[in-house]
């Protein structure tokens, strides 16, 4: 169906980012949040609007904007494509977006540069709802790099804290680096399709090595924006921000940015199935990583900021395992809890006055019953016990990594045989193990936090937070128990009649199919029973470590156990420091090595050995310096003719 | 030759197409367009090589007595005073500009001049005449420019 | 051989901005007003000025602010003449000796756009300093009719005389602001170096009319195929081969391609930076138009290995080494006019891209409409960037001292547009999207790969990526740095200049956010271009 007015939808907050940005400064505080509120909930509403319109068979709303550019071959239409995917990530962006600028209003309210602040939150609204409208690579890419620019402007926010700036320009290079990746993708998809149109590009035949060359050059892309291994390191810094922003930008939406650009492209990425095995790895080994950090971290911004990476490791099981429905899902689920966690650590750290360190919480319960509730509801729901969405939604992408024949058709011999049939359940177990990991950090930051005794300063009173930030925590606690209807299996959506709701009917045939066919079947029981009981053993083993009235012993206990083990953790895996080893030092032994060079010809021969003589010849090399200047330019420009003349004629 | 232009060649000078006729006249293996000139850069090279040669044979056999006297500049056998490099005022330059511009002007209207009349032939005549015209106008504005601006007097 | 009348209306932007110019120069020395408020008490921006740094104190200055607009109009109506011919079928003038076709006009108009854009920078500008005269518009405007006819010339003779009315007015406009070293030191070096370079240029034309026995284009590129073919004078191949390196090397110089860049730097601190932005934008222009003009109309013809497949390589390490020492070259700068001048060696690195690619005839069209495009958004882009540069050095009363990064610190809190104004141009630049630049950089480098030269597309891409690092750094000057210096007086009227920024703003954005409507023009002007 064609339209025009889908534009509406990323134009709306980009004027409310322009008014918040120009006059912001002048407007009234309460017109400002006005204007930053009503742009983003009038785009949702048009969302809505949008989405309830999708009738049929894989339905789909277009929007051609404008002609954009074209260059000989190249055409590129600025043109935006609402379908049930894209709808489903507008209504996040946009519901949970409209929550957080909500709970902004009370966040932000004493900070000084607060028209700043919704001027960018605005503009990242614009920008991450056109990387998810844009119907080709090129408009995505725009999105994709507006939403970088305003994650780093908003991870500098306070800029006048050197670490807090520094934390931004981290972010913003390390994921340069995944851009270039993305960038050369893009190149190469027009180069092998002649189009930069996503309904062009996976209807079009792909020869094996151009899709890997693309999908693993996209996948790089995927790795930065998505906090990947090994460009994960600029997620936890990134935590610098102010924390509704860790929970819009770095948690719901423009982290899973990776994730859904790999869904749009699932045709190229089938035609890749090495790439795919890639992606899972990946994804399995990030998702084990960030666990295995998150259990050791005091600061509760971190434990969380490494949960974010440690579920988008999940993401990318799912869709490296094929089942894009299943990492999706997961994205959309996830996108509830984890904002509903960090806004609720923000609550926290609101409420004891920046405080950000666990071992000084404790006890919360007394004082924010509404945030503590809230946690506990989002905490069941990502630790994956049995009824909440989390529980599907992941649960949904091991079975798939489990059963699946992804792998199968990479090492398929003639014969019909295959020898990887044993890395989807490799995976699987990674992931189980994970969940495991997972379910224990989660209920230590909720025991720590919230029960036992407050371990803070006498002179903190813990309090709660006002409405403007109880109420976003307490839909979107409630959300993430709604968003179970997605992952429903089918048969239990049969009995209660809500199989319109499941995610993977909702999303048929928008997929493709992976060449090794669809996934094994299983059991559906054993699969659930297995989840259910890691989760509870995980939840034990933090109950046993940090049930009320121990504390922290806990990691005292840990410590005292596997020192070794503990000390890593708690260093992250020395990971930062590996970088450092790799790059930083050779860098710095390079420099002291020349330093030492200079120090010993240039100081000692010249300095030591008569400052006179030194004055003299200074004098003079300046005198020269100025008088040769000219000669010396008109030389080297007589050096390059003869080169150029030269090597024209040796070649001719 | 009188005409500027060869009709059919469109450039404004004739192709150098004699030295290569006479060489292939007289039978001369003369692949190459730039042999005629062969004997100039024979006559280059020997000159360079004699006056390396000289240059060098000179240092190697002469004797060298170098002494403060030798060394210093001899100016009518009385020791130099001052600086050797005159400063001439900034206004001999600014005449000295302006003459030649108006000498190459001179330089130009005199082929002109002479050529007038072919031209007219051509019918380029008035083009020709208005051409020249523009180019002196121009000229005549930058010297009421100048006269105006006072660079002409020389106080 | 015969003259047409209308010939002259094929290089009329060229007569208009000369007669423009000759008009300067006679109300400078006839009209001469006396200015009211030059009696009443100065400013403090004048008394800053005076005190610091004015170059020109008179108590008593002529009211000379009309030339600044009747300059303008002139440019104005250049823009009009190049702007209106520009869909007509391209035709010979002058016997050949020149062309008016839409590869010429663009460049013609986007010369003219600059100067009339450089008028309103400058006029403020020279105000604050009390220098306004009529020789520093009679000179943009020399220098502008040299470049439209190095737009449009296609003869070698005609190239060098144009070469020379553009490169003479510049000189003496990088010497304008007489009092002072810096100036006379940039000038100076300009004008020996560009001698130079001249004189390699007319190296390479006598070898070329050596070889042909004509210095047309359409001739030499006649003798270039029958070279090819074994035909004409022997050793003519040898000829055309120092001819065409030198002719490039000539060129390399004016558009600042390493290794004959080194005037650069020192020639863009040294001049007033609203002659700076008009130097960056116009040369450029002109510079590559006639150098793809020597390249393609000359010696482009695809079966000779004189042509394209002799001068391609030599192009492509040009355009690599261009772009690698010129990104390089500009990160340790802190003098935010000096990192421009090493961003304009890195520019015309890109340009070079696209000169690389129109040595494959199939891609030529694409290639030429990249260069064009980009030239125009550079230009824009460029005079925007050294028009704020005009403005700070007014805010600090700095003029002609160049000025250092710790200026800019914390200008967003002062003056939010300039701020963004900046940013803006910067990012063009560095070519990030939505902005000209990023157009630009896309055209040229997939005409680029189009053409068979995806690594040296490559590594243009990594180096503009490098190149982002230096372009942010003002950005972030100007947004995260508490301001370290105390304001100054700012600097008087600025009523034009905003309205020269304003335009190469909304010119930068309108060509970054749709620029179809501009390539279309492009593509329909210069279309059948090469081939």
């Amino acid at each position: 169906m064609e339209v025009n007015w889908l534009h509406l939808v990323p134009l709306l907050p980009l004027i409310g980012a322009a008014i918040c940005g120009l006059v912001g400064k002048w407007l009234p505080k309460g017109w400002l949040y006005a204007v930053a509120l009503a742009s983003v909930l009038l785009s949702f509403c048009i969302g809505v609007t949008a989405f309830s319109n999708l009738e049929g068979e894989n339905p789909q709303i277009h929007e051609l904007v404008y002609n954009w550019f074209a260059v000989g071959s190249l055409h590129v239409d600025l043109g935006f494509t609402l379908d049930r995917l894209s709808g489903a990530l507008v209504l996040v962006i946009t519901g949970v977006g409209f929550l957080i600028h909500l709970y902004s209003v009370a966040y932000m309210d004493d900070d000084p540069g607060y028209w700043r602040y919704f001027a960018y939150l605005n503009l990242f609204v614009a920008a991450m709802l056109t990387l998810v409208l844009a119907d080709n690579l090129v408009a995505m890419f725009i999105g994709w790099e507006g939403v970088g620019l305003c994650s780093y402007l908003l991870i500098g926010f306070w800029f006048d804290d050197d670490a807090k700036a520094y934390a931004g320009r981290k972010a913003f290079v390390v994921n340069r680096i995944g851009d270039f990746g993305l960038m050369i993708g893009i190149f190469v998809l027009f180069t092998a399709t002649g189009s930069v149109n996503f309904a062009q590009i996976n209807a079009a035949p792909l020869t094996l090595g151009l899709a890997s060359a693309a999908a693993a050059l996209m996948f790089l892309g995927a790795c930065g924006k998505s906090a990947q291994l090994p460009l994960y390191i600029w997620l936890p810094d990134a935590m610098a921000g102010p924390t509704p922003v860790s929970a819009l930008i770095h948690a719901a939406t423009m982290v899973t940015a990776g994730v859904y650009m790999i869904a749009r492209l699932s045709h190229v990425y089938v035609s890749a199935p090495g790439v795919m095995a890639v992606v899972a790895i990946v994804g399995c080994l990030t998702a084990l990583w960030g666990a295995v950090i998150g259990t050791a971290q005091n600061d509760i911004k971190k434990v969380l900021a490494y949960s974010t990476v440690s579920q988008l490791g999940f993401m990318f099981i799912g869709v490296g395992v094929g089942a894009f429905f299943a990492g999706t899902m997961h994205l959309v689920t996830h996108a509830f809890f984890k904002a509903c966690l960090f806004l609720g650590s923000g609550a926290v750290i609101h409420g004891l006055y920046g405080e950000q360190d666990m071992t000084r919480m404790g006890g919360l319960r007394k004082y924010m019953p509404h945030t503590r509730a809230t946690f506990a509801i989002a905490t069941i729901a990502i630790t994956g016990v049995l009824p909440l969405s989390g529980f599907f939604s992941k649960d949904e992408i091991l079975a798939q990594a489990w059963h699946t024949r992804a792998f199968d058709f990479l090492t398929l011999t003639p014969s019909g045989e295959s020898h990887l049939t044993w890395l989807g359940f490799v995976i699987y177990a990674v992931g189980t193990l994970t969940a495991g990991l997972t379910s224990f950090y989660m209920w230590r930051c909720y025991l720590v936090t919230f029960e036992g005794e407050y371990r803070g300063g006498t002179d903190v009173h813990p309090h709660e937070s006002p409405w403007p930030m109880t109420a976003p925590l307490w839909i979107l606690a409630i959300l993430s128990v709604l968003a179970l209807v997605l992952g429903l299996p089918e048969s239990w959506a049969r009995a209660l009649h809500l199989e319109s709701f499941n995610w993977e009917r909702f999303t048929d045939g928008m997929f493709a199919q992976v060449r090794g066919g669809p996934p094994r079947e299983g059991s559906l029981l054993l699969g659930f029973g297995i989840a259910w009981v890691v989760a509870l053993f995980g939840g034990l083993t933090a109950w046993t470590l940090y049930k009320p009235g121990t504390s922290m012993t806990g990691d005292e206990r840990f410590a005292r156990a596997v020192p070794a083990v503990h000390r890593a953790f708690v260093n992250k895996l020395y990971v930062d420091e590996f970088y450092g080893w790799l790059i930083l030092r050779p860098t710095w032994r390079f420099a002291k090595a020349l330093w030492h060079w200079v120090d010993a010809t240039l100081i000692d021969g010249l300095f030591v050995n008569g400052s006179a003589q030194a004055v003299e010849w200074t004098a003079r090399s300046a005198r020269r310096f100025q008088n040769g200047n000219v000669q010396r330019y008109a030389a080297v420009l007589a050096v390059g003719v003869a080169a150029l003349v030269l090597v024209f004629l040796v070649r001719g | 030759m009188r005409r500027v232009d060869t009709p059919g060649t469109g450039g404004y000078f004739p192709r150098p197409q004699t030295a290569r006729l006479k060489a292939n006249d007289e039978g001369i293996a003369m692949d190459s367009y730039l042999t005629p000139y062969l004997p100039i850069l024979v006559l280059l090279l020997l000159a360079g090589v004699m006056c390396v040669a000289i240059t060098f044979f000179a240092t190697v056999l002469g004797p060298r007595r170098i002494t403060n006297i030798k060394e210093a500049a001899f100016e009518c056998g009385s020791p130099t005073t001052g600086d050797p490099h005159a400063r001439h005022s900034v206004k001999f330059f600014l005449v000295a500009l302006l003459f030649i511009v108006f000498d190459v002007e001179s330089v130009f209207i005199y082929p002109w001049g002479a050529l007038l009349r072919d031209l007219n032939g051509d019918g380029l005549g008035w083009f020709a005449y208005f051409e020249m015209m523009s180019f002196m106008a121009t000229l005549a504005i930058g010297l009421v420019y100048v006269w105006r601006k006072g660079a002409l007097e020389w106080t | 051989m015969t003259f047409n009348a209308n010939d002259l209306l094929g290089v009329l932007p060229a007569i208009i901005l000369s007669i423009g110019a000759l008009l300067l120069l006679m109300s400078e020395v006839f009209l001469s007003t006396t200015r009211a408020a030059a009696q009443a008490p100065a400013s403090p921006g004048e008394r800053v000025a005076q005190t610091a740094t004015a170059p020109e104190i008179s108590s008593t200055q002529p009211d000379r602010r009309y030339q600044a607009w009747l300059a303008a109009g002139v440019a104005a109506l250049g823009l009009w003449a190049a702007l209106s011919q520009l869909g007509d079928p391209a035709i010979s003038l002058f016997n050949g000796a020149a062309m008016s076709d839409g590869f010429g006009r663009v460049v013609a108009a986007t010369v003219c756009g600059a100067l009339l854009i450089s008028c309103f920078v400058a006029f403020g500008y020279l105000e604050w300093l009390r220098a306004t005269r009529g020789e520093f518009y009679a000179l943009t405007l020399f220098s502008a009719a040299g470049m439209c006819l190095l737009a449009q010339a296609t003869d070698l003779i005609v190239i060098f005389v144009s070469l020379e009315v553009m490169s003479l007015a510049l000189y003496a406009l990088c010497a304008y602001l007489r009092r002072g070293k810096r100036p006379a030191e940039a000038a100076f070096k300009y004008f020996i170096l560009g001698s130079f370079a001249s004189a390699i240029f007319l190296y390479g034309a006598a070898l070329g009319f050596g070889a042909t026995g004509s210095t047309r284009l359409a001739d030499i590129a006649a003798g270039v195929r029958l070279a090819a073919t074994g035909g004409g004078p022997g050793g003519s191949a040898g000829l055309l081969f120092a001819s065409v390196a030198l002719l490039t090397a000539g060129f390399a110089f004016k558009v600042a391609a390493v290794p004959f860049h080194m005037w650069v730097p020192d020639v863009y601190d040294g001049a007033p930076a609203p002659v700076t932005g008009f130097m960056a934008a116009g040369v450029k222009a002109a510079a590559f138009a006639v150098l793809v003009r020597i390249l393609v109309s000359g010696f482009g013809d695809p079966s000779s290995s004189i042509g394209p497949h002799g001068w391609q390589q030599i192009i492509v390490w040009l355009a690599a080494l261009t772009m690698f020492f010129g990104n390089l070259l500009a990160v340790p700068q802190r003098s935010v006019k000096r990192m421009l001048a090493y961003s304009s060696i890195a520019h015309a690195g890109y340009l070079l891209v696209a000169v690389a690619a129109m040595g494959n005839a199939p891609s030529r069209p694409d290639a030429t409409q990249g260069l064009l495009f980009y030239l125009a958004s550079y230009g824009a882009t460029v005079i925007g960037a050294f028009g704020v540069v005009a403005l700070i050095e007014r805010k600090f009363a700095l003029a002609g001292t160049g000025d250092d990064l710790s200026s800019w610190a914390g200008l967003s809190e002062r003056h939010p547009a300039l701020a963004a104004a900046m940013s803006l141009f910067m990012l063009s630049l560095a070519g990030v999207p939505p902005t000209a630049g990023f157009m630009a950089k896309l055209t040229v480098f997939r005409s680029a790969i189009e053409a068979g030269l995806a690594p040296l597309a490559i590594f243009g891409v990594l180096t503009s990526v490098a190149g982002l690092y230096y372009y942010l750094r003002v950005v972030v000057y100007v947004y995260m740095v508490p301001e370290g210096r105390a304001d100054s007086v700012p600097g008087g009227r600025v009523l034009s200049a905003s309205i020269a920024l304003a335009s190469c703003a909304l010119i930068v954005l309108w060509m970054g956010i749709m620029p179809g409507s501009f390539s279309a023009m492009i593509q329909s002007a210069s279309g059948s271009f090469g081939r």
